[in-house]
């Protein structure tokens, strides 16, 4: 037999096999790495196979529609350089050629709008394995832009085993059907709409060991700051609140300590993040809610406040899509989603650290020897032992105590 | 080949009807150099042949039925018909359409060739009966549609023997007419003849008209058709025709053997439509057709050869000129570049028969099958005022909904207007639209098309003007 073994790889969820469900190329194409070349369905999801490297795929040794182990031989791969794709344009091919990078028709109905189904295609999204957030779970081009933003995610950070297509997620029986025609839905931490069905495939977030650091900021100068900046920020009819001050501080000390804008895997695969997606925690009567700032390093602080103000509005409301709330690189929760000053809450998703914010308020501290009353700020950071390091975690809440304290700082890295 | 008479060309598209005319346009929007080969009608056998000619038979014949049959109403008529001027009246609309057709090609930019192409290679046209010798495209889209099917023993060079073609051409009423195939062509035919005085009888080989429906259609067209004076045969072939003193004889066959006769003056076979790819040397191409002749396409109507793109009858079912536009508009948007993809949800169809006809999606059975739980909610157009007031129905609106989400599936209209009221369903299923999303819009009082409104407010135990079972 030609070439090098292709196995099944860890399929996640625990899953020791699954139903190869469909072959994605010929004996004989040319694919890259890490390209997808197979999917596999469990009963938790379906994820597609990568290639093992960049080559010629010279056999497929299992039939789709078989049931095959982790580990077992499903084809071969010849491993050289992948050609380009376009060489398909003048040799007379089957429909399964067409060019890498495009997605097909589902054989099945879809239930999203005409522009929507165009997006899916030129985002590169296959329509048939993204969840609708609308009522009765049709489609919108949110749901397909959070789809996109998913797939290309993974590609930042090297090979991972998987790219979970979500296609499980979508099967017409599961999509949140018993609302009707609610309109979208709260939604919860995990970024699962809050009424989904039980039977929901998103992996449960794994109990991982985590250690926790504690802090107060005294606030009096970010106060005056705010006081100071609020006019100039109404003139831009936004209302200027301390939460995108502190939102500042946070992204600049990520900056500084990066470890903590990241994500792990049930495999303990970490992907560091390079774009900053901000999820705040806020509660609401269906629980935490937990709307997602993306790009919140790139944004200028008016512009912060008005959207925190204006996702933190309808996540109350529970007006919130499922797009908004997902796809969070770290998280923090709000002052009065959890108690007044210290609290350690579960690490949400796949993030590897959340900071909780407790009520800013008078409290006794000491200045030059005297028990003053000043404004404070009481952190709890949890992080993710396996992945951050405490001395990270420690260098975390010092910076964005820093930056509180001395809030000017912030505008020597001000965007 | 003489140099100077060959021309380059980023898109060439063969044929100029609905599929062809449509992609070449809508090709130019988007910059392409197009050029667009018809050996015969701009417009095809829609604009030609098909769609539009019968259509203006249907409703000229339509006005002199209804005036001599509105006496309840207080009118009484007896108007005479001139064959003549009502086809002089048809041509002057097709001539009208086809103008506009090629107006339109021109002002876009479309480099219009009229001659007969063929491929000699998979990047070269050769035209006979054209300036233009040889084309070399970049892009091709094949869009040369279908033409009627001949069975045996009839031929259209026969003067009693009618194609389609002939049957909307004619230039004498015949008195009688036998019409084979009680598709939807012969019978929307049929229809025009017995409204024109003409006794007609159809021969079905199946044991129902209309063969894609089920018989909650069948029975209300038909029922209707013998009203009007049509005789039905099923279960027979026709077998051949002979000339007799007073016209002709038309000799069937039951699949027993048993045969029977029929005396008429001109025999029309309307068994169905073959592409046309037997003209083009697809072979010099590398493109292949199915046995039925129709040329394999993907998703994004392309052939085996991927620049190579074929639409409308070329590549099957359904053979539909709208379907034709889609495909040229999928086509003609991949060739430029675009992320465009044959991923419509659903086609509609319309039969112009009396009363209409026009389904989309799925009917409740075909949801089943497709893993719904579907529900079902009824209009019949007795309960539709509008209706009353037209004096016409017969009929029903049915809309077929998932019962669990309330996404719209799928409608089965019969009545008034039946073609266009199913527009309303179809947008409804493309936007994911749900039951109460229809019944929740305002609809226009009076009109028929409050029955779609009906129908979904039905389905859901909440129609007014009928009783929710």
């Amino acid at each position: 037999m030609a070439g090098n073994p292709i196995t099944l790889p860890e399929l996640g969820g625990g899953a020791t096999e699954g139903e190869l469900v469909a072959w994605l190329v010929e004996p004989g194409e040319t694919v890259e790495d890490d390209q997808p070349i197979a999917e596999v369905e469990t009963e938790k999801s379906v994820v597609e196979v990568p290639a093992p490297a960049a080559g010629t795929v010279t056999e497929r040794l299992v039939e789709a529609g078989s049931t095959v182990e982790v580990g077992a031989e499903i084809g071969r791969i010849e491993p050289g350089e992948s050609t380009p794709t376009d060489d398909a344009v003048d040799t007379p091919a089957e429909q399964d050629d067409a060019p890498a990078d495009e997605v097909g028709v589902p054989d099945e109905r879809v239930f999203a709008p005409p522009r929507v189904r165009r997006l899916a295609r030129e985002l590169g999204v296959d329509i048939a394995g993204v969840e609708g957030s609308e009522a009765g779970g049709r489609i919108g081009e949110a749901d397909v832009r959070a789809a996109a933003e998913r797939e290309a995610e993974p590609e930042d950070s090297g090979p991972k085993p998987f790219t979970p297509s979500g296609k499980s997620a979508v099967s017409k029986r599961e999509a949140d059907s018993d609302t009707g025609v609610d309109g979208p839905k709260p939604v919860t931490p995990s970024g699962e709409a809050a009424v989904s069905p039980a039977g929901s495939d998103d992996a449960e977030p794994a109990a991982v060991a985590y250690t926790s650091q504690y802090d107060t900021a005294v606030v009096n100068d970010l106060e005056a700051l705010r006081a100071e900046l609020d006019p100039h920020a109404a003139e831009q009819g936004v209302e200027l609140t301390l939460l995108p001050l502190v939102i500042k501080a946070v992204i600049r000390t990520l900056a500084d300590v990066p470890a903590l804008n990241a994500t792990v895997d049930a495999d303990g695969t970490v992907d560091q993040r390079e774009a900053t997606h901000v999820g705040i925690a806020v509660a609401t009567d269906d629980g935490l809610a937990v709307p997602v700032v993306e790009d919140a390093d790139e944004t200028a602080l008016v512009d912060l406040a008005a959207e925190i103000g204006d996702l933190v509005d309808r996540a109350e409301a529970g007006d919130l899509t499922a797009a908004e709330a997902d796809g969070a690189t770290f998280t923090v929760t709000t002052p009065g989603a959890i108690g007044d000053e210290y609290a350690t809450l579960p690490i949400e998703g796949d993030r590897t650290a959340s900071l909780t914010l407790g009520a800013i308020d008078h409290r006794p501290v000491v200045a030059d020897g005297e028990v003053v009353a000043s404004e404070t700020l009481p952190l709890s950071l949890a992080v993710d032992s396996r992945v951050v390091d405490p001395t990270e975690a420690a260098a975390f809440v010092e910076g964005v105590v820093g930056y509180l304290e001395s809030p000017n700082r912030l505008l020597l890295g001000s965007v | 080949m003489a140099d100077g008479e060959t021309t380059d060309t980023e898109l060439a598209i063969i044929g100029a009807g609905p599929g062809g005319y449509v992609a070449a346009i809508r090709a130019a929007q988007y910059d392409l150099d197009v050029t667009l080969v018809e050996r015969d009608a701009f417009g095809g056998t829609c604009l030609n042949t098909g769609c539009i000619p019968s259509k203006a038979y249907i409703t000229a014949t339509d006005i002199a039925h209804e005036a001599s049959n509105a006496e309840l109403m207080g009118v009484s008529a007896n108007p005479e018909v001139d064959l003549e001027t009502m086809t002089e009246w048809k041509d002057g609309v097709v001539d009208q359409l086809t103008g506009g057709v090629e107006k339109l090609c021109q002002a876009n930019g479309v480099n219009l060739v009229e001659g007969t192409a063929r491929f000699v290679d998979d990047h070269t046209l050769r035209v006979d009966g054209a300036d233009v010798e040889s084309i070399a495209f970049d892009n091709a889209i094949i869009a040369t549609g279908s033409r009627p099917i001949e069975i045996p023993g009839f031929s259209y060079a026969d003067e009693p023997v009618w194609s389609s073609t002939d049957a909307l051409a004619a230039t004498e009423i015949p008195d009688r007419l036998v019409v084979v195939g009680g598709g939807y062509i012969g019978m929307e035919l049929s229809t025009v003849y017995a409204k024109l005085g003409t006794e007609v009888m159809v021969v079905e080989m199946l044991d129902d008209i209309l063969p894609q429906y089920g018989p909650d259609i069948t029975r209300i067209i038909r029922s209707r058709a013998e009203d009007l004076g049509i005789e039905f045969n099923f279960g027979e072939g026709a077998s051949e025709w002979t000339e007799t003193d007073d016209g002709i004889v038309v000799e069937s066959e039951t699949e027993a053997g048993e045969s029977s006769t029929y005396e008429a003056d001109n025999v029309l076979v309307a068994v169905g439509r073959a592409p046309v790819t037997d003209t083009l040397d697809l072979g010099e191409a590398g493109i292949e057709t199915t046995d039925s002749g129709t040329i394999p396409t993907d998703d994004r109507m392309r052939t085996d050869v991927d620049h190579i793109f074929a639409i409308g009858d070329v590549a099957g079912d359904p053979m539909l000129a709208h379907a034709a536009s889609k495909e040229g508009i999928v086509a003609a948007e991949v060739a430029a570049g675009e992320p465009a993809a044959m991923d419509v949800q659903a086609i509609p169809a319309a039969v112009f028969t009396d009363p209409e006809i026009g389904t989309v999606g799925m009917s409740v059975s075909e949801a089943e099958e497709a893993g719904f739980e579907p529900v079902v909610g009824e209009m019949p157009f007795r309960a539709s005022g509008r209706a009353l007031t037209t004096g016409h129905t017969d009929g029903f609106v049915k809309i077929v909904a998932d019962e669990e989400s309330g996404f719209v599936l799928g409608g089965q209209i019969v009545g008034p207007e039946a073609s266009e009221l199913v527009a309303e369903v179809t947008l409804a299923i493309e936007l994911g639209a749900t039951l109460e999303d229809v019944a929740s819009t305002v609809h226009t009082h009076p009109t028929l098309a409050e029955a779609v409104m009906e129908a979904a407010e039905n389905a859901a135990g909440q129609a007014i003007h009928t009783m929710n079972s």
